[in-house]
């Protein structure tokens, strides 16, 4: 199972990890100031206190001066104090090596083998090393983070698209069914037919719409069922202009995406028509790019209720857009006084 | 030889055998004091020794004739030869007899945290017995080593001269309680400090008054003759 970040960054682990830093920083050393062949007690001793007093000016730095004063703001107060610290510690360094240790260690014999200047090198680098260190840590940490985040957002998108899904289907059935209902109340004999292909759809809506994803040749196919049953339940007075052309193998598209904005055309045009309405309906897919455009002119009644549910499939596919096709969409609504289309482009 | 031998009874008639040797010079050109306490006729046990300036001295005046030759076409000495000019015109040559041989050392002197260190190297080695050739001695020998002593006035008539104990020095570089650098002669037991001046200088600021380095059996106290 992946470890979190929280995991690795688990205090335990944190202090193993600097243990594991000083150690071989302290076989460096040990190795670089040996005087004979191989290290003997002095130089261990040596070593050790050499290390002694870099490790405070590096936590200093690193949780001190750093966080409170390394935003671009404290720059320079920051260099400044950076500057002090590590002139103290070369000199505590220096010191102590040439002076005090005689008291502390009566018994081992050495001095400063390096020049202030050296020291204060030494100091540097460390300080730059640490920084580095810390610096690579915060960006694993923010890395992490983002990819946490990302992780989330995939997750919250998905269930926010089920959440959408499971609105369209029941908005369009109850907008089908209210039609099959006008239909039986007019003793309609395509009622039998237009149940039939109702269930057809209803299958796909079940089951094919439970990917991201499905074949546009397939998409195109239920919005062609889904024209049939609105010709079947309308009259003469409607007038569909159909248009498909291009490559439509070989792509896939967000299913419901083009059947909610049909959907709109026949629930805001054709029903709210007094007559000689017309929907006209242009598809076209060029070089993974497809175009979708749905006109329909505007009745002087609109049929369909204001309510919770009024214009909710529109808004829903414009969210469904922005979460499947980011940046990869262009959607164009103009609602006119007579007429109302719809202008779809999408990267496939 | 005679040259290994002199080395080997100068160091032992200055002091004892476990004095320290250095490879490299504690005093150097730039950090040289004259300190002309040092000077005039000085007894130690019936054995007297001479101490002069090396510009006063009659090794200088012996010699002189050959450092002149150094100086390059122009006349003018090289930067070598600068700095060894500024050297010895703050050095004393020491020089005692023994057993028809003249020993001449050359100590330069410096002064570390307070106290005063000598830096001694042989310096020539002249027989006084006119019946025997004159020993051969080259002061360009490029393996002299230094011995060092620390200086102590305790009045104008009184000089003592604390060697560095050698066999405390090895004991503890041997425990690895001593970080210097050093290369030893298992074989003789023999080693040779091998620091840098620099280091020496350092080890003597801070250890020059530990009497652990200093050793009564190192030390010889010279007594100014009237």
């Amino acid at each position: 199972m992946k470890k979190k970040y929280w995991e690795w960054n688990h205090p335990v682990l944190r202090i193993l990890q600097h243990l594991a830093f000083w150690m071989l920083s302290f076989f460096i050393f040990l190795y670089l100031f040996k005087t004979g062949n191989k290290p003997e007690k002095v130089d261990y001793v040596y070593t050790l206190l050499f290390q002694l007093t870099l490790i405070p000016a590096v936590y200093i730095n690193i949780e001190l001066l750093l966080p409170k004063l390394g935003s671009r703001k404290k720059i320079l107060f920051y260099l400044f104090s950076l500057i002090a610290l590590i002139i103290l510690f070369a000199w505590i360094n220096y010191n102590f090596f040439d002076n005090w240790s005689a008291k502390v260690f009566p018994d081992y014999f050495f001095i400063s083998y390096f020049t202030f200047h050296e020291i204060v090198l030494f100091f540097i680098v460390y300080i730059i090393i640490t920084m580095l260190l810390k610096l690579s840590k915060s960006w694993f940490l923010v890395s992490w983070l983002q990819k946490e985040l990302l992780e989330k957002e995939k997750q919250k998108a998905e269930v926010e698209l089920k959440a959408l899904k499971a609105q369209i289907n029941p908005h369009f059935f109850f907008n089908t069914l209210n039609s099959i209902y006008s239909m039986a109340l007019d003793k309609d004999d395509r009622l039998p037919g237009t149940v039939l292909q109702l269930s057809d759809l209803m299958r796909y809506f079940l089951y094919g719409s439970r990917d991201n994803f499905i074949p546009l040749e397939k998409d195109l196919t239920v919005v062609n069922e889904y024209i049939a049953l609105q010709k079947l339940r309308s009259n003469a007075q409607l007038n569909i202009e159909t248009k498909i052309s291009g490559e439509i193998s070989d792509h896939q598209i967000a299913p419901l995406l083009l059947i909610t904005f049909l959907e709109n055309a026949f629930k805001h045009g054709a029903k709210g028509s007094s007559g000689n309405t017309f929907i006209k309906l242009d598809i076209k897919v060029e070089k993974n790019k497809l175009n979708f455009t749905v006109e329909n002119n505007k009745g002087y009644v609109d049929e369909v209720k204001t309510g919770d549910h009024n214009g909710l499939g529109l808004e829903n596919v414009k969210r469904q857009l922005e979460l499947l096709y980011p940046g990869k969409h262009l959607l164009n609504i103009k609602d006119e006084q007579d007429r109302f289309v719809v202008a779809l482009q999408l990267s496939l | 030889m005679k040259k290994i031998n002199f080395i080997i009874s100068a160091l032992i008639l200055v002091a004892t055998s476990s004095c320290v040797t250095s490879l490299r010079p504690l005093v150097t050109y730039n950090t040289a004091i004259a300190d002309n306490r040092i000077e005039g006729a000085w007894e130690q046990e019936g054995q007297e020794y001479i101490v002069q300036k090396v510009f006063n001295s009659d090794f200088y005046k012996k010699n002189k004739g050959s450092l002149e030759k150094s100086r390059e076409q122009n006349g003018q000495l090289s930067d070598k030869n600068k700095r060894d000019s500024v050297l010895y015109s703050k050095s004393y040559i020491i020089k005692y007899s023994k057993e028809d041989l003249e020993y001449l050392l050359l100590g330069s002197m410096i002064k570390l945290n307070g106290r005063l260190f000598m830096n001694f190297i042989p310096a020539d080695l002249n027989t006084t017995d006119s019946t025997k050739n004159e020993p051969e001695f080259n002061l360009a020998n490029p393996i002299t080593t230094h011995t060092i002593a620390r200086v102590e006035f305790s009045n104008t008539n009184t000089m003592k001269l604390d060697f560095i104990d050698g066999g405390y020095l090895h004991d503890q570089i041997k425990a690895g309680r001593m970080k210097i650098k050093n290369e030893t002669d298992e074989l003789y037991g023999t080693f040779l400090i091998t620091a840098s001046t620099i280091e020496l200088q350092k080890f003597l600021e801070k250890y020059g008054n530990d009497s652990r380095f200093f050793n009564k059996e190192n030390s010889v106290t010279l007594i100014r003759k009237s």
